[in-house]
Parts: C-alpha cells; sequence; structure tokens
C-alpha cells in the first residue's frame, strides 16, 4: 500500500510552481477556456508595445525583417519557440489561456472547415470576435499598399489534409524527411486558407495561424514521441539559434521543458493554498 | 505555365528491389504569392483543369508559402550565393530557394510504362502544374500565371 500524503506540502519555490499546461483540441473546448483564448486574444491585442499581439505577428513577416524559417531544417524548432513565446505573453494577460490546435485533418474539419471558434464573425453579444480577424498595423510594407485586416477565402473542406496524409507524416524515418513532409502538408493548410493566411508577410496576424501551428507543433510532438534516438534530430543542428528568440533548437527539443502538453482531456486537482487560488 | 521535363529514366515499376521513389524539384522559388504544384506522371498534356486523380497520372502535391514580394529596399530580396566568408555564421538568406521533396512511390507501382530496346530503363515526362494561387494581397488567381519557379528536377530511387 503506498504512503499517502497526509496535508498539504511545502510549496516550491514561486517561480517553479507553475504546472504544465495542455493545449488542446479546439473542438473540444469548454465554454470557459474558449473563453480564456478569447479574452487572452483580445488583451493582447489591445498592447501596441512588444507584449501584444501586433509585434508578436510581426515577428513571423512583416514589418521587416521578415524572421520565420521554412524550408528549412529550422521550421519545426523556430515556430515551436514562437508559439511558446506568445502562448506567455498570452498567459501574461490571461493566465487560464493556451493556444488551442486546429486538427484540418479531423472529419469534423473536412465538413465544417475552420473551427466555429474562429470562424464566428461576431459573438453572442454581439460584439466582434477577435478570432475571427485582427487589424495589420499601416505602414509596415515599406510604404507599399498592404492589407488593413486580416481575411481568409478557404477553398472546400474536402480539400484539407486527411488523416492519412498526417499518417504518411509520421511515418517519416529521419528529421530531414519529417520536416520536409510536414512543412508541406503546413503550406498546404495555408493555401487552402488563403486571404493573408496565404501570405508569409501577413500570416501570423490571423488569430487562426496560431491553432494551425499548434496542430503542426503537436503533430511533431507525436513523432517525437516515436523517435527518441538519433535521428529524432540532426545533431548539427542542436545549437543552431532560432533568432530574435533567446533559444536554441536544443531549448524547444522538449515540451514538457517549456512547460506544455498537447492533451484530449485533463482532469487535475490542486491544495489550496494562500499564494495561489485554485 | 507548367513545367514539362524531358523523359527521365525510371525504374521498372515492377522491380522488387526498389522500396521508395522520390521527386526532388531543386530551386523552387518563393518571392511572390502562394500556391500548389500538382505533379502528373507520363502526361505531358495536363493542366490545372487535368483532375488529381490516379487515372490522370496525378502523383502528388507540393505547396509553396510565399513572402508576397519585397518590400526593402533596392537589394533586400537579391539572394547572394552563400557565407560572404568562412566567418560568417548568419543564417541564409530568407528567399534562398528550396528543395523540395515529393515520395512518388505508389505513382510509380501504378505506371504502366516498359524498359526500353537493349534493356534501357523505361523513361517517363514529369509535368508540374500551378494551381490554387494566392496573390500577395490574399486574393485566389484563376490562372498562376509565372509563379511556377524551379531550377530543375530528379527522379531518385531507392532500394
Amino acid at each position: 500500500m503506498s504512503e499517502q500524503p497526509t496535508g498539504p506540502q511545502p510549496s516550491p519555490a514561486p517561480s517553479t510552481r507553475r504546472r504544465l499546461r495542455h493545449r488542446k483540441n479546439v473542438t473540444g473546448l469548454l465554454p470557459r477556456q474558449a473563453a480564456a483564448v478569447r479574452t487572452g486574444f483580445a488583451a493582447v491585442s489591445s498592447i501596441r508595445d512588444e507584449r501584444g499581439f501586433a509585434y508578436h505577428a510581426g515577428i513571423h513577416g512583416l514589418p521587416l525583417p521578415v524572421s520565420c524559417f521554412h524550408g528549412s531544417r529550422l521550421f519545426l524548432p523556430w515556430h515551436r519557440a514562437y508559439l511558446y513565446l506568445f502562448e506567455l505573453a498570452l498567459q501574461d494577460q490571461v493566465p487560464a489561456a493556451s493556444l488551442p490546435w486546429w486538427d484540418w485533418s479531423s472529419a469534423q474539419s473536412h465538413t465544417l472547415g475552420i473551427p466555429a471558434l474562429y470562424r464566428r464573425e461576431t459573438l453572442a453579444d454581439g460584439s466582434a470576435n477577435p478570432l475571427h480577424h485582427q487589424p495589420i498595423p499601416a505602414g509596415i510594407a515599406g510604404g507599399q499598399e498592404q492589407p488593413t485586416r486580416t481575411s481568409r477565402d478557404p477553398q472546400d473542406p474536402s480539400q484539407l489534409p486527411t488523416r492519412a496524409d498526417v499518417q504518411d507524416v509520421l511515418a517519416a524515418g529521419d528529421f530531414r524527411d519529417f520536416n520536409n513532409r510536414l512543412e508541406n502538408l503546413h503550406n498546404w493548410v495555408h493555401v487552402w486558407v488563403g486571404g493573408t493566411m496565404g501570405d508569409i508577410a501577413y500570416a501570423a496576424y490571423d488569430p487562426l495561424f496560431w491553432a494551425h501551428h499548434a496542430m503542426v507543433d503537436r503533430i511533431w510532438r507525436l513523432w517525437q514521441l516515436a523517435h527518441t534516438g538519433i535521428g529524432s534530430i540532426d545533431r548539427d543542428l542542436l545549437d543552431a539559434a532560432l533568432p530574435p528568440f533567446p533559444m536554441t533548437v536544443r531549448m524547444t527539443l522538449d515540451v514538457a521543458s517549456l512547460g506544455y502538453e498537447y492533451a484530449v482531456s485533463t482532469a487535475s486537482a490542486t491544495v489550496a493554498t494562500s499564494e495561489e487560488p485554485s | 505555365m507548367t513545367y514539362v521535363s524531358p523523359p527521365l529514366e525510371i525504374p521498372d515499376p515492377a522491380d522488387a528491389e526498389v522500396a521508395r521513389v522520390d521527386l526532388q524539384v531543386f530551386g523552387v522559388g518563393h518571392r511572390e504569392g502562394s500556391y500548389e504544384v500538382r505533379i502528373f506522371l507520363g502526361r505531358p498534356d495536363a493542366d490545372a483543369d487535368t483532375a488529381p486523380d490516379a487515372e490522370h497520372g496525378y502523383a502528388g502535391s507540393y505547396y509553396v508559402f510565399g513572402h508576397g514580394g519585397c518590400v526593402g529596399d533596392e537589394m533586400h530580396c537579391h539572394v547572394p550565393d552563400g557565407p560572404s566568408h568562412r566567418y560568417d555564421v548568419r543564417p541564409p538568406h530568407k528567399l534562398t530557394p528550396q528543395t523540395r521533396v515529393v515520395k512518388l512511390t505508389e505513382a510509380w507501382h501504378r505506371l504502366k510504362v516498359a524498359a526500353g530496346a537493349d534493356g534501357e530503363p523505361p523513361t517517363i515526362e514529369v509535368t508540374l502544374v500551378p494551381v490554387n494561387a494566392v496573390d500577395p494581397a490574399g486574393r485566389r488567381l484563376a490562372d498562376a500565371g509565372d509563379l511556377l519557379v524551379l531550377d530543375g528536377i530528379a527522379i531518385v530511387a531507392y532500394g
């Protein structure tokens, strides 16, 4: 018989007390979880400095420099770092908010396309849905014509990648092959959504970008679970920097060390203390 | 604009020693809009209206996520040949042409091609058709125009 704790245990130092967060399937969010995502995006969207949405969205494309890595073995590590740091910014405003993942390969997506959380233009109270579109700051295209807000022009939902396409990617035996196949699926969805999601310069201004990339990051996580030894990453990449983020590839490999995981559902209980409400 | 390759040697589709066949596409440009490139085998007449199914020689697609053109000053989007010197640790230019790899194994198995005379391997033409283009303003284009940019292709078989 295992020994049971008899009372509240000593709390670790405040800096280490943060619990692992779980990113969830967007279609499985409880109303309060969906509300936290919406509230979080609304909160960061109202901030104009480096804590805000526009700053983070601009790192990917415009304003210059374009920092994202595509067609590169840094594609997955760079975007993992990107989502990690944006999610922290989101949680600085709304601690309960996490980035959900959009499973574009699901039967539901192949019927409905973009998830309702991101598809609805207005909320029940008539206010604008911050996950439907976002403004794009003026003057970020070097004086050239630019969109003033995000847009989408999705193709038929049946044209999205399928489960079989995802399984084919997961069957890749080494990182280089896996990265190449997964980036192609990723590109496919950007082209499928169309609008500003189809342009590297503006794609990250669309809130849907983050749900799409959480799915991409999740597929990498699933592949990592089955590929833990040599071949899970090219060794020459480990100490590569991921500018402008203060991270290397090595620092992105273990999502648990970044404080998150992917889960279909979670249930937990905590011991209430005076420092942290339960 | 489509690309049709000259006849390229491929292994006999009945060759049990071949485990995988890849199409490698070199010098893929991505400085303008985004688009899909459909790959057809043995169909030099394929175009944007050709059905993407096995019956019509469709073998798969690759997708290009484009940068939407250049908004920098003069030479901002000029891609240098490589690092300026051995101590240059800057990452490659973001518009460096890409190499794309698409698995053709299943489509290759379906091919009905015969070996040539004197034991020469069979050959096949590869047609690349750009479709579903999105311009920098986010509009879908009826015609992908000259978005398709590549330096060349290769078919590589692995045993």
